[in-house]
């Protein structure tokens, strides 16, 4: 069943287009992460399925219901907010329980559920303190607990783990995907990292100046990019402009009538050889000649610059191989790791 | 070494400020409190004494009409802070800043003529309801505390208004979010989270209010009244400082602990910021 | 069709809400209004039964009215002048020097906010009168610069601090002294705080009564004393009058100083 649909979204901050005509669709229990650039409208469409932005045209409907024109009161979705938002002369078991007594429960079903979602959340023992007295971590999980416990149409998450450090991000970012999983709630998930996206999400869809550009699954978005920016916007990559001449002559078919091109290549993925050694390659791979120009020293690995002699371009290529400058080198880049776009 | 300088060259700075005060403030201050403690060559608690004998009906009643004015003037304020906290509405915005600079007496001027028992407002209300008499409010325990809540509710606005708006947003979105109602909203999160600033809104009308003389002898009753007005009468009438003192000893000790508070929540506010 | 009802019924609602806050607001300065050109005006009729410009024509020709309102006028200017060449040096002693005692300092400059004003201008009347200062403008104008100095002194110190201290320690940076640093960086500044400081005393005084009463009665009337003595007297007219003239430069202001209005700051206003 759909749980959030959008119709052709419009929002204008003057001339800014934030929203321009976004139509996106939840599934139930589905995870779908919104990709983009700083400014690209992401944080604007989750508020206004939040129901705190005055849209300026298209319609949101939440289980098939137009709530388009209603409060965000009334519209039964859940926001976990960036900072937490977490009241600060409440106790951890009062923000909680505040959603459900304002749905006016009894008192005994407020402590059963309360209850029942901070252990699930494993915080069961920090219900009476306040969130000052809390660690970064544990208040993250009382504002999912705030959020999920009043049973939600739909979870919105704005970048929620921006504000952690970049080693406890990678534990939170599994934690979170088994919780909402274990959870099975439909899902906005909104953050400008990509690779985030790409591990937690069931769908992606990648924004760019209000648009939506793509909407699909991981692999797919990673694989089969439909232009150039979206190529570009998810993994490590390295852009080339090239006259068709050049392309071609690495025999990678040119669409016709093309002034010049854009070819996309997956420097995470491209592999570094010494220039004697034999390589293994289907007729689809690219292989490229090179010149080692840099070289940064990065620990388990060296990220070297290699100037490339057809494309007459640099590219930035990862390998735990010791090379030298001026060292010339070979560039293997598999098919599905590279695109062409005019 | 340096230090020192610094002190010295701060001092030198407030000295006129502080010559003034010391002056025209504290020493007037020192001899109030001085002469509540005698009567004529001796020393003693006879003003005081008097002051109750002849004037506790209006110790009360100043304390109960200031009591009375400033929760009526936080609940007005909290209504309409709370309304442009949520949207915007410029009339409003204009409405309740309009009496900010209007001198009291002048207010307590109009408040007479607009609630004296032929005033504008009975001739209006007689007419939208056809009636043909209203009792006045004016000279009434209720017109004084209409016209202190009407003179006091926009300072009070301004605060509190001031405290909801610099309130993070995400809070009032994460209530509204799980369902709470704007009322809601503002009883559970606006009000707990803004405490200090309404604490200091309630401080600054009560002493205000208990402390006002204008309004009182515009538009308040004959009696009982407000010991501002005792204070008054007592001096012209009867150049009687010693009981006039008493009373003014007994206004400051009525807001003692009120003030200590203020004074320690905004020395904290205002202390220097320092390089 | 019911969504139109609704917003009908709503627009009704906000009709009679405008209504009423303009009642509210508004209305207490209609009778006055009024009443300042009324001749004749007798119950139930609602508007006066003969009108008259006279009481008006008072504010410009010689007379107590006019007296009364240059007599302000002076006390105000000057109260402005003293108080805000006292407050300027010890606003930016208190927003940028460490001070000796400073807590001490501190509760004294917001005493006079946090306790009732009344008997200290009782008492400084009394003061004034055994120097032979009562029924002198002189007196009046130095209660009146006390009075505004706690004020002016905070409005003018919360302007200097939102000043960025970068600015200035850049400027020592290249070598100015501390005095060259105030004159050519920190004042220019701060000047809006220091006009807003001005405003604001100048209002105050013009409307301020206690002080001018005590000390200024029955020798010298200011126009809110004479207004006092008119009203008190049952002349509504000249009392109207005065009202609506000392009105007009608070509303006016108003818009001018709008943006500094921090309510803590003009707790001094009052009487
Ligand atoms: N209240 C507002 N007033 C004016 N412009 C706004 C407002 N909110 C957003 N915008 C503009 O709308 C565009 C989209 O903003 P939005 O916050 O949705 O971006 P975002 O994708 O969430 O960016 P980020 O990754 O930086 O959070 C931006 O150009 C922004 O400047
Ligand atoms: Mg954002």
């Amino acid at each position: 069943m759909v749980v959030l649909k959008t119709e052709g979204l419009k929002k204008y901050y003057g001339d800014v287009k934030a929203l321009d005509d976004v139509s996106v669709e939840i599934e139930e229990g589905e995870l779908l992460a919104v990709i983009g650039p700083s400014g690209s409208g992401k944080t604007t469409l989750l508020r206004s399925v939040a129901g705190f932005v005055q849209l300026d045209g298209g319609k949101i409907y939440i289980r098939g219901r137009d709530v388009t024109d209603l409060p965000p009161e009334k519209r039964n979705v859940a926001m976990f907010f960036q900072n937490y938002a977490l009241w600060p002369h409440m106790t951890v078991f009062e923000n909680v329980a505040y959603g459900l007594k304002v749905r006016k429960l009894s008192k005994e079903k407020i402590r059963e559920k309360v209850e029942w979602v901070l252990n699930f959340l494993d915080i069961g023992h920090l219900a009476n303190r306040k969130p000052s007295q809390l660690s970064g971590g544990q208040q993250q999980r009382v504002a999912l607990a705030r959020a999920i416990v009043v049973e939600p149409d739909l979870l919105l998450l704005d970048e929620p783990l921006s504000n952690l450090d970049a080693k406890i991000r990678m534990r939170i970012r599994f934690e979170l995907r088994s919780m909402l999983k274990k959870l099975n709630i439909a899902t906005l998930y909104v953050t400008h990292d990509q690779e985030e996206a790409l591990s937690i999400a069931d769908r992606i869809a990648v924004m760019s100046n209000g648009k939506i550009l793509q909407v699909g699954e991981p692999r797919e978005i990673y694989r089969k990019p439909v232009n150039l920016f979206v190529a570009d916007f998810v993994g490590v990559n390295c852009v080339v402009r090239a006259r068709p001449e050049a392309v071609r002559k690495l025999g990678i078919a040119v669409p016709e009538g093309a002034e010049e091109l854009s070819l996309v290549i997956r420097a995470e993925e491209a592999v570094l050889s010494r220039y004697n050694a034999s390589i293994e390659k289907t007729p689809h791979d690219l292989l490229l000649n090179g010149v080692i120009v840099g070289r940064l020293y990065l620990g388990a690995k060296t990220r070297y610059e290699v100037k490339l002699q057809e494309l007459d371009d640099n590219i930035f290529i990862n390998s735990e191989e010791d090379f030298q400058l001026n060292e010339p080198v070979q560039v293997l880049v598999k098919e599905g790791s590279y695109f062409l776009y005019a | 070494m340096k230090r020192r300088r610094e002190l010295f060259v701060g001092f030198l700075l407030i000295l006129p400020a502080l010559i003034v005060l010391g002056a025209l403030y504290v020493y007037p201050l020192i001899l109030s409190v001085y002469t509540s403690f005698t009567v004529g060559e001796k020393y003693g608690l006879a003003n005081y004494a008097k002051a109750f004998d002849i004037y506790w009906r209006d110790i009360v009643y100043s304390v109960l009409i200031s009591f009375v004015t400033t929760v009526v003037t936080l609940f007005a304020s909290v209504v309409v802070s709370g309304y442009l906290r949520f949207r915007n509405w410029k009339f409003l915005e204009l409405m309740y800043k309009l009496p900010l600079f209007i001198p009291f007496l002048i207010v307590g001027h109009a408040m007479r003529v607009f609630l004296a028992p032929h005033g504008t407002l009975n001739n209006l209300l007689t007419r939208i309801l056809r009636i043909e008499e209203l009792p006045g409010l004016s000279r009434s325990w209720i017109g004084l505390v209409w016209a202190f809540v009407w003179i006091m509710t926009p300072y009070a606005t301004l605060i509190v208004l001031g405290a909801f708006r610099s309130l993070d947003s995400a809070y009032i979105e994460a209530a509204q979010n799980v369902g709470a109602s704007k009322w809601k909203i503002i009883i559970d999160v606006l009000i707990p989270m803004c405490r200090p600033s309404i604490m200091v809104a309630f401080i600054l009308t009560f002493v205000r209010t208990i402390s006002s003389l204008t309004i009182p002898i515009m538009v308040g009753p004959a009696s009982p009244n407000m010991i501002t007005v005792n204070m008054m009468f007592r001096v012209n009438y009867f150049n009687d400082w010693g009981t006039a003192n008493a009373l003014g000893v007994i206004s400051y000790l009525i807001v003692m602990v009120f003030a200590i508070y203020y004074l320690k929540f905004m020395a904290a506010e205002r202390g220097g910021i320092k390089a | 069709m019911s969504v139109r009802r609704f917003s009908i019924l709503k627009l009704t609602l906000k009709v009679v809400l405008v209504f009423i806050i303009l009642m509210l607001v508004v209305g207490p300065f209609v009778g006055i209004a009024i009443w300042s050109f009324a001749r004749v005006w007798y119950w139930p009729s609602p508007i006066p039964q003969e009108l008259t410009l006279r009481y008006w024509s008072e504010v410009f020709r010689q007379g107590r009215v006019l007296d009364s309102l240059i007599l302000s006028l002076k006390i105000a200017l000057l109260t402005v002048g003293f108080s805000i060449a006292i407050a300027i040096p010890a606003a930016y002693a208190f927003a940028r020097y460490r001070l000796p005692a400073e807590r001490i300092l501190l509760f004294l400059f917001l005493m006079p906010q946090a306790f009732p004003q009344l008997p200290v201008f009782i008492n400084l009347a009394r003061i004034f009168g055994k120097m032979g200062l009562r029924g002198n403008m002189w007196g009046i104008v130095m209660a009146h610069t006390m009075a505004s100095l706690v004020f002016s002194l905070w409005i003018i110190t919360a302007t200097f601090k939102s000043i960025p201290l970068e600015l200035e320690q850049a400027a020592q940076n290249l070598g100015a002294s501390r005095w060259r640093v105030f004159w050519t960086i920190t004042f220019p500044l701060g000047i809006p705080g220091v006009i807003a400081g001005a405003i604001h005393v100048f209002l105050w005084s013009m409307g301020e009564f206690n002080a001018a009463f005590f000390i200024g009665a029955p020798f010298i009337q200011t126009a809110p004393v004479l207004m006092y003595t008119a009203s008190a007297g049952y002349n509504m007219q000249i009392a109207s009058v005065i009202a609506i003239v000392l009105m007009i430069p608070s509303l006016l202001f108003m818009f001018v100083i709008e943006r500094f209005l921090k309510a803590e700051y003009i707790a001094g206003i009052g009487g």
